[in-house]
Order: C-alpha cells, then structure tokens, then sequence
C-alpha cells in the first residue's frame, strides 16, 4: 500500500515538476509572512511576556513563565457561554439571511438588459464597502434616531440602537448594507462567464426567465456558491468584531456582546505587553475554523462533488 | 520541495536561537559625565498633533522653545492608535531622548520596565524642575522612591461639569437655579411641560453626571468614606450613595425628564441636540461652552460679540445643605526617557529645566505658553492679571502642544488669558471656580503612583459598572439587580484594584 | 412597496407553466413568456433601482455633510451653506496628497505581484496530479486561519530589514487565500483539451499559462484584482506596525484619514476648524474612494459575457 503510494506520488512527481516553480512563489510568501510569525502562537501559553526589556523575542519568550491562564480565563467566565452563543446566532443569522442575497443581486444585476444601468448597479451596490464602520454606524444612528427620518416616516417611536431585541437583527441589516454589493461580484462575473448558448437553447426550448435562471444560471454557478459557502462557514466564530464594537452599547450587550469584543473589553485596561490572551482566543478561533472548515468541505464534496480542494 | 522547507525552517530557527546566551534584562544606565556647553539635537516624540509633522517642527511655538533652551529639536508624533507603535519602538529601540505620554500610556510602560530612572539625572541637572513641580505631581510618577518622568500637571485643577441650562428659557419659564434633587426634577418637569423639549441630554460615557451625583454625596470616581470607623477608598459604584442616585436617575429617565437615548450618545450628538434647541440642558465640560455660544448663534457677525448670560450653569447640588464639586486634579501628560537612552538622559533634564524657568532674568516657560508681552499679551500689573491681544493670539493657540512639564507656580495665571479669548467661557470658568478650594473634592487616586493592578483591570471594571449604570437606568428601572453587578464588577477585577488601591493609601 | 408586492404575486404562479414550456412551444406560451418576461424585467428594474437609492442615501448623507458650513444644525441629505472650505481643506493639504500617492502606489504594485503569484499558484494546483495538492491546499488554508500576532510579525519584519520601508506594505498582503481558491476554481473550470492541444504543440507550461488561461481567465483575474486593490487600499494596520513614526512619509491614506478622525480637535483654538472638523473628515473619505470608483468601470469591462470557451463550471 505504502510503496504503491509512493509510486504514484513518483510518477506525479516526475510528470508535474515542471509545475512546482509556481507554487514557489507564493509557498515563499506564506512561510516568510505567515508560517514564521506563527510560532508566536506560542504566546498564548506565556504569562506576562516582556518583548521590551530583553535583547531579542526569543530571550524575552524563554524568560516568561508557561501558563494555560488565559485559556482558564476564556472558559472560566460564566459570562462566556452567553457571548459565545450570541457569536453564534449572529454569525448564523448572518449566513442564512445574507448569504444567498448576493447571488439573487448578482441574478439581478446581470438580468437587466440596459448595460448602463446594469454597470451603474453594480458600482453603487459596490460602494458600501468603502465606509468604514464607524462612519456607517454614525450615519445609521442618525437616521435611526428617535427623531430621525425612518421614525418620523413610519410614525414610530423605536429606540432602535438601544433596545436589545432588536440589536441582532439590526446588526444583520446593516452588516448585509454593507456586503451584499461587494460578495455579488465574484457571482456577477461568474454568471457572465456562463456561455450564452445555452441561454439560447433553452429560449428556443421556451424556458421563461425563472426557468433559465433556475436550471441554467444557478447550476452554473454553484461551484462558486459552495465555495464561498464552505470559506464563510470558516469564519462562524467571527460575528464581526469593528461592525459590533461601533454599534454596541451598554443597553444592548446582553444580546449584541461577542467574544471579540468581549475579550477587547476585558483586556482594555490590561498593559499593551500583554499579549496572551489575545493569542489565546486568535488561536482557539483558528483551530475551531480550521474544523468547520475540513467538515464543510467534506459534506460539500459528497454531496455535490465540489470543494475548495 | 518539502525538503527545502525542513531545511529552511532550520535554517531559520538557527538565525533566531544565535544569540541565547543568557536571559538577562538589558542594563539601564545614565551618565552623568555629559558636557552641557556642547548641545545636541534632540528627538522627541509627541503625541499625535492632528497636523503633518513638518508643520509641527515649523510652528512658531516650536521656535520659541529652540530659542529660549538653545537645543535644536526634532519632533515625531504617534499615530492616534498608539499602543502597538510604541511598544514596537521600544523593542526596536529607537533612539528618541525623550517621548510625551499620556498618563495612561505611562503607567503601563512603567508596569513593563521600558523606562529610564530620572531620580538621578533630576538631582543633576534639574534645579527648576525640582522647584516648581509639587510634591503632590511628583508622587503620580514616583514608584519605589524611583522617578520615571516629568509629570505635566494641567493648567490649574479644574471644577468642569456643570450642567449648562438655557437661561433665556428659564427666565421664560421663571425657573430659578435648583438647589436640591427634588428641586432639579421640577426644573426639568417645567421644560418637558412647558417647551416640549428634551429636558436634559448628556453623553454614553457619563454614568455619573457630577452636578447631580453631588446631590448624593458622590463626588468622585474614587472617594474617600468613613466605613465602620475607618476610612476607605470606594469606587462610586460601592458606596450606599450610589444606590440612590441610581434610583433618582431611572425615576427621571422613566418621567422623560432624561433624553431615552443617552446610552447611544457620542458628546457631539448630546451637543448637536443642544445647540438645535432640541434639549433645554446638557451635562458637559466647560471647554465646549464656546462651541456652544457659536452653535446656537448660527449668525456669523454675531460670533465674536457678547452673548450676555446666555447658559445658567448648575455646578453641583447639594448634599445636606452643603455644596461640594468634583474637582480635576493629577497630570495628564508624562515626558519619559526610554530606559536604553540613558547616555544623553541629562540633556533632556537640561531642556526641560530651561523651559520651565520662569524668573526675572528669562522668563522662558512665559515666552512659551503666553509669547511676548504687548505682542501676544498685555499685563495688567494692578490686577494681576494676563489678557491676549486677540490679533496675534491665535498664534498660540498649539504652544500647550509643546510643554514637557509645566511650571505649576506660573501656569494657572498664564492659562487665564486663554480662557478669555470667550466671554462666555470666561464667565462660565469664574463662576464654576469660585471658592474651588473649599466646594472642590479631588479624587482619592489623582495624585496616585501608577498602580499595576488597577492599571490592568481599570478599563473593565470602569467599561462594567459605566454599562451596568445604562441598564439600571433602562432595562432594570432601579437598583433591583445592584448588588448582583457589584459581586460581578468585584470578580471582574473591582476587588483586585479596591485592595491595591487601600494599601497604597494606608501607607500613604 | 406594496406595488411590488402584487406583482411579485403576479409572477409568482408561473412556476408550472415553465415546467411546461420544457415541451415544444407552442404559439400561445410564446407569447405568455414574453409577458412573463417583461414582467420580470420591469419589476427587476424597480428593485434593482430601489436597493441603489438605498446604498446611495448615506452617500448623499456624507457628500451633503462634506459641502456644509456648521450651524448647530443636524445635516441630513441636504448641505447647510453650501462651502468648498471641507473640499479645499483637503486639495491643498499636502500630507494627504503624498499619502494618496502612497497608497496608489503600494497597491498598484502589490496587485501586480499579489494577483501574479496567486494566479501562478492556481495554475499548478489546478493540476489534479500535482504532488501533495492537498497538502498544499491545506497548507494555505491554515495561513487564511491563524496569525502570529502583531509581535511576531514585527520581528519577522525585522529580521528581514523591511521595517519602515514601502515594501513592509505590500509583502505581507501578497498571499490572498481567498483569491487563491476562487483562481483554482476557475481554472479548473476550463476545459482541459484546450490546453492539452497546447502541449501537445510542444508549449511550455509557461506559455500554456500566459497565452491561453490567463486571456480565458481574464473575468476571473479582474475580480480577484479587484478585491485584492481594495485590500491594500483599506489596510492600515500593516502601517500602524512596520513603520515607526520616523517614517510618516510613507503613511497610507488609510492611515492619514483614520488619524485624522480619531485626533481631536481643540476647544480652545480655531473654533471655525474646530466645528468644520467633522465635515473636512467626510471630504476626505469621498476623495479616497474616487480611485476606487474610476477603476471600476475598467475593471468591469472584463466581466463580459462569454469570454470562456464553451461550457464552463465556476
């Protein structure tokens, strides 16, 4: 079994050498920029390390004492299984609400036949994405005001930044604002790269349009669609860190309150040198990510034939 | 393939291990064997200024200070996200001789080691210095007999919360200044009533409005109280006080007597609500009175004249018939020595003692703060008193930017010509400092040492019990779930920072 | 709203009658496609145009602040005394001009060499045969889930002597393993004849790649590059912690505008600045997304229908 392995990977090997030099390049770049700064996930098993007063990291790395506190401290609030179910909900309402959304606008976009309009769509759906939160989050909390236009249109009194039933499904509109226009772009150039022949026949069988797009379009597409299904699934423990920090506030913690922003508040204070449990939780999500990641993939290729790789 | 990663990484490893041969801190040494005739340029970091750094090394005021010290300076700012960047430049050891702190940025650079003892070098070369910094600003920089760096104290300890009213609409409304908090709630029922306006606004970050809290024997964050017989540091939020206030705030928040959406709040937006007339008071600093005059008075032309007794402002209620007043003290800003630029340490002591002399002969730190006389400012010898000359003031305007320590005897005078570039700021600072000495309460940690503890859990348990405050004041409607939040802010790190804090003060 | 609604309801019942027109039309379901179809397209139109007015009205909020004078006054999607003040503020303030052009600059170059190396990438791992394809495959996943943190990357920097140089902004972007993956896909979405033809006419892969995916990839590249422009537009962080404040010259206008936003103003200095602060911010942020806006139209020429040669996955 094993020599036949290594046969085959030979004969690979010996066919496809040629190719390496171009993975080179990039296996390059991640080793230097991402796999070598790595090994400071070690961090997150160090106490009080003090990078400031020793020659050089490692000298500093070796003086500081082992520790598993900061793990402890992520698990040993009982505060913490509330935030990380909100991560949760969030993160899933974000993917179940917003996820098919692009593609119905990439459907849209593409479907109306003025090229104009359809570009001038496509460029103003995109533009969210150029604010920053906090710039968003102010001009929604004016016009969400109490006295504000969307109150004053409707004749209604909601508190809307401040009332903690809603704060979730704001969070969801306002993070779908954002990126709808700007993840319809990978489906708008699939979509025009579907051969238009097949358009054809299939108005000359006398598909109508929800036909087409139906058996044609989406079919086409799914590849795409699963792919960026199984990468946003790897970002389920990451609810979005700078859109919450900006939105939240006191009265909507109970329901808003994440373990991003939550860690950031419980090491505000902390010296800047601390850098353990931050560590900690980065490397946590990780390995929690990296799982979904392996198991979405694997359903997806079973059932569909398709994954990231 | 793999193969040439194994042997990279190795490769790699090796680089890294080389130089472990021992796991010593770096020394950190001064050396006072310095020769002061022979002066070099300095680099300084300061805070972010707002402008492009050249514009900051070509400012006038940055041509004083050269002038008055004889030391050519280069200045540098931090980026407004400081903290990465300056804990990178330590371990990339950048050679700044000096670098402005704030007191926060300070006491966790203290907590990490990075800074340079200055006892030494003061004792050196520091006589000014010595002098006219006060013993009280020294102990927020002193830790273990050590100090680590000039502490600027602000211009003079402030009373600055008021709450400012809309006078023309109390004269309206024949409302009289309230006195009490029953007092202040018919007030404020008045302009709900009568106006229809938002009675009161203030910000997300304002748990405590010092003019009402007062009115509760609250006046700091951290408070001295009498405690079976023996006095203690409390937070605010541990005093029996609190629990009172809670429940006159929700009630005037449940009558509409508080704006229902200060927990959203930024200051500007309570200000907006304000200055557009749709709120009859605000609880904010005296330092936006003037932003405030000129949001209400739209009119260009009207600007600069007078606007007589436009804002009544309510310092504080009182408490038992007595009025008291939080009162600002403590340093905002710290100038340090980085602890591996102790060989040029004297000569940043030299500078800074030369800009904080003040004395017949050179009236440096005047030069720097005020100008010159009858250019920038006139003196008025009878009274005392400092006045700009508007015209030329304005070149001022960034001189605080430059201090590294201020000359505590001096300042206070000097900054009143600053406060009367506006009327109304003027009047509003007079009437808010009257008899400061006797009304004002300091906070019971203004002039502490940096403390560690505190220092690592100050931003949760603060963040915790400003939130807490907003759900009591709308989720809760009252105090019911008090004392499960004072057991969560303790376990939080409240017990950790209340034990260090009363140790501190006992040995005091 | 409700407009929509109904004739939402309208279209709606259509389902069974495209089931079907899978037989051989007839004249009569002719024409109910051509009315079903000019159905769809006007409400379509109606949506599409609706969903812009609803992403443009912040834009508007913001422009309309941008040519504002203060009054005390909330602005909302009309300016108060129109002023050219905010926008002059920003032409004639050169720090931000020079970190305009090191922005532009950083992510020129870091697309080039970004898209190039990812492109390179998915090229042989496209390859079902190519050696540990898996291995790799996981290997760069793993970089799009952890990070070192900000310290270690600093001493990576470090030792590599790239602190407080322009290149500290563009290398550590150039692995993007989303784009990555959405390459390989596409890649592997055509058709394998072409290229074997190709080989068979004694190409290189070199060539194979140059002269024929890259031109069929071409939807595929200017989407990617899109998103990778944007990424080092938008990046600051990188700056915040590889360059030391000695090398301001180098700020990106991420930077600068973040900076700007987050100083504060003083009270006691020139008040008019003081009150036109927040507006002079919104100018900003309008100027910096006009790079970003005239590419658009250029990138978009790529996303043209039918490029790739017959049926395509992805």
């Amino acid at each position: 079994m094993k020599d036949a392995f290594d046969k085959t990977l030979k004969a690979k090997w010996k066919k496809n050498k040629s190719l390496v030099p171009f993975v080179l390049p990039a296996i390059v770049f991640g080793v230097l920029f991402s796999y070598l700064p790595m090994v400071g996930l070690l961090i997150a098993f160090k106490d009080n390390i003090n990078f400031i007063r020793y020659d050089n990291p490692i000298q500093a790395f070796l003086a500081a004492d082992w520790t598993v506190k900061h793990f402890q401290k992520i698990f040993s609030d009982p505060e913490i299984l509330k935030y990380i179910a909100n991560t949760l909900i969030i993160s899933v309402l974000k993917i179940v609400i917003l996820f098919p959304l692009p593609v119905v606008l990439a459907v849209m976009i593409t479907e109306a036949q003025n090229r104009g309009f359809s570009k001038a769509t496509q460029m103003a759906v995109f533009l969210p994405h150029f604010l920053s939160w906090v710039v968003i989050t102010g001009i929604f909390k004016s016009i969400l005001a109490l006295d504000g236009p969307v109150n004053r249109l409707f004749g209604t009194e909601i508190f809307w930044f401040g009332e903690d039933k809603l704060f979730r499904w704001l969070v969801v509109f306002m993070s779908g604002w954002k990126e709808i226009g700007y993840s319809s772009i990978v489906y708008v150039s699939a979509i025009l790269a579907i051969d238009p022949n097949l358009y054809e026949a299939a108005k000359l069988d006398g598909a109508g349009k929800f036909r087409q797009i139906w058996s044609i379009t989406i079919p086409s597409i799914l590849p795409t669609i699963i792919t960026m299904l199984i990468i946003r699934v790897g970002y389920l423990m990451d609810a979005g860190f700078d859109q919450i920090y900006t939105m939240i506030s006191s009265t909507t913690r109970n329901s808003g309150e994440i373990i991003g922003t939550y860690v950031y508040r419980i090491s505000l204070g902390e010296n800047a040198g601390q850098y353990g449990l931050s560590t900690a939780v980065g490397l946590f999500n990780g390995v929690v990510a990296l799982l979904l990641i392996l198991i979405t993939n694997k359903i997806a290729k079973k059932a569909t034939g398709t994954g990231i790789y | 393939m793999k193969k040439s990663l194994c042997v990279f990484s190795v490769v790699m490893a090796g680089a890294l291990l080389c130089p472990l041969a021992a796991c010593k801190k770096e020394a950190s040494t001064y050396d006072p064997d310095i020769d002061l005739s022979n002066k070099p340029d300095l680099r300084v970091l300061m805070p972010y200024s707002g402008y492009d750094i050249a514009t900051v090394n070509a400012d006038p005021n940055a041509a004083v200070v050269e002038k008055v010290t004889g030391y050519k300076v280069n200045y540098e700012q931090l980026p407004t996200d400081a903290t990465s960047t300056l804990n990178t430049l330590f371990m990339n050891r950048d050679s700044y001789n000096a670098i402005k702190l704030t007191s926060a940025q300070f006491a966790s650079l203290v907590a990490e080691d990075a800074l340079l003892d200055l006892s030494d070098a003061i004792e050196d070369f520091g006589p000014v210095i010595k002098e006219v910094i006060s013993e009280e600003s020294w102990g927020t920089v002193t830790v273990d007999g050590k100090i680590y760096g000039i502490p600027e104290r602000s211009s003079s300890d402030n009373i600055q919360y008021p709450i400012v009213f809309r006078q023309d609409w109390m004269d309206e409304l024949n409302l009289t200044m309230p006195e009490t908090p029953e007092e202040l709630k018919t007030v404020l029922q008045k302009f709900k009533d009568e106006k229809n306006v938002i009675p009161l606004t203030f910000d997300r970050f304002t748990p405590i409005v010092w003019s009402i809290a007062a009115g509760f024997g609250i006046y700091a964050d951290w408070q001295e109280y009498e405690i079976d017989g023996k006095t203690k540091v409390c937070y605010y939020m541990e005093t029996p006080n609190y629990k009172e206030y809670v429940d006159y705030m929700a009630d005037l928040y449940d009558k509409g007597l508080i704006d229902q959406e200060v927990s959203t709040l930024e200051s500007s937006q309570s200000q907006l609500k304000f200055t557009s007339e749709k709120a009859a008071a605000i609880s904010t600093s005296i330092w936006s009175v003037s932003s405030l005059v000129k949001g209400l008075v739209t009119d260009p032309v009207l600007q600069n004249t007078t606007q007589e007794n436009m804002f009544g402002y309510l310092r504080a209620l009182k408490y038992n018939g007595v009025e008291h007043a939080n009162r600002l003290g403590g340093c905002p800003y710290v100038t340090v020595v980085p602890f591996y630029m102790g060989a040029q340490a004297g000569y940043v002591i030299d500078w800074i003692n030369s800009k904080l002399t003040d004395a017949e002969e050179s009236h440096n730190f005047r030069e720097i703060v005020l100008g010159e006389e009858n250019t920038h400012f006139t003196y008025n010898s009878r009274t005392d008193e400092y006045n700009p000359v508007n015209e030329h003031f304005a070149e001022k305007d960034t001189a605080s930017y430059y201090l590294t320590g201020s000359n505590e005897k001096v300042y206070t005078k000097y900054w009143l010509a600053r406060v009367k570039k506006q009327p109304e700021l003027e009047r509003a600072w007079g009437l808010m400092m009257k008899n400061a000495d006797t009304v004002g309460v300091y906070d019971a940690l203004d002039f502490a040492p940096p403390l560690t503890d505190y220092a690592s859990v100050r931003g949760t348990i603060e963040t915790y019990a400003q939130d807490q405050f907003f759900v009591m004041l709308r989720t809760d409607k009252g105090t019911s779930k008090l004392a499960d939040y004072l057991k969560k802010w303790n376990s939080d790190g409240g017990e950790l920072a209340s034990k260090e804090i009363n140790k501190w003060f006992e040995n005091k | 709203m409700e407009e929509i609604m109904k004739t939402e309801e309208m279209v709606a019942p259509e389902e069974p009658i495209a089931e079907k027109a899978l037989t051989p039309p007839t004249a009569p379901k002719k024409t109910m496609h051509i009315h079903e179809n000019r159905v769809f397209h006007i409400v379509n139109y109606i949506l599409l145009t609706l969903i812009v007015l609803l992403c443009l009205v912040p834009f508007v909020n913001i422009i309309a602040k941008a040519l504002s004078t203060y009054t005390g006054k909330a602005v909302f999607l009309l300016p108060h005394e129109i002023t050219w003040y905010n926008f002059s503020y920003v032409f004639t303030n050169w720090p931000y001009f020079r970190s305009f052009l090191v922005s532009a600059g950083v992510t020129l170059c870091g697309t080039a060499l970004s898209v190039g190396v990812m492109f390179a990438a998915a090229y042989a791992l496209s390859k079902q045969d190519f050696p540990l394809r898996k291995g790799v495959m996981v290997f760069f996943i793993i970089i799009m889930l952890f990070s070192g943190g900000i310290v270690p990357n600093f001493f990576v920097m470090k030792m590599l002597g790239l602190l407080n140089t322009p290149l500290a902004l563009v290398f550590p972007s150039v692995v993007q393993v989303y784009n990555l993956i959405l390459l390989k896909n596409y890649v592997e979405g055509v058709p394998r004849e072409i290229e074997e033809s190709a080989h068979i006419d004694g190409a290189t892969n070199l060539q194979v790649m140059v002269k024929i995916l890259i031109p069929v990839s071409l939807p595929a590249i200017a989407s990617v590059a899109l998103f990778t422009a944007v990424t080092y537009w938008n990046n600051y962080f990188n700056a915040l912690i590889y360059l030391s404040p000695s090398s301001e010259q180098f700020y990106p206008l991420a930077l600068f505008i973040n900076n700007y936003i987050n100083s504060a103003a003083n009270e006691l200095g020139d008040l008019t600045y003081y009150h036109q602060k927040s507006f002079i911010e919104m100018a900003m942020i309008i100027v910096s997304i006009i790079p970003i806006l005239a590419v658009y139209p250029f990138v978009a020429k790529f996303f043209v229908r039918g490029v790739t040669v017959g049926s395509v996955k992805g």
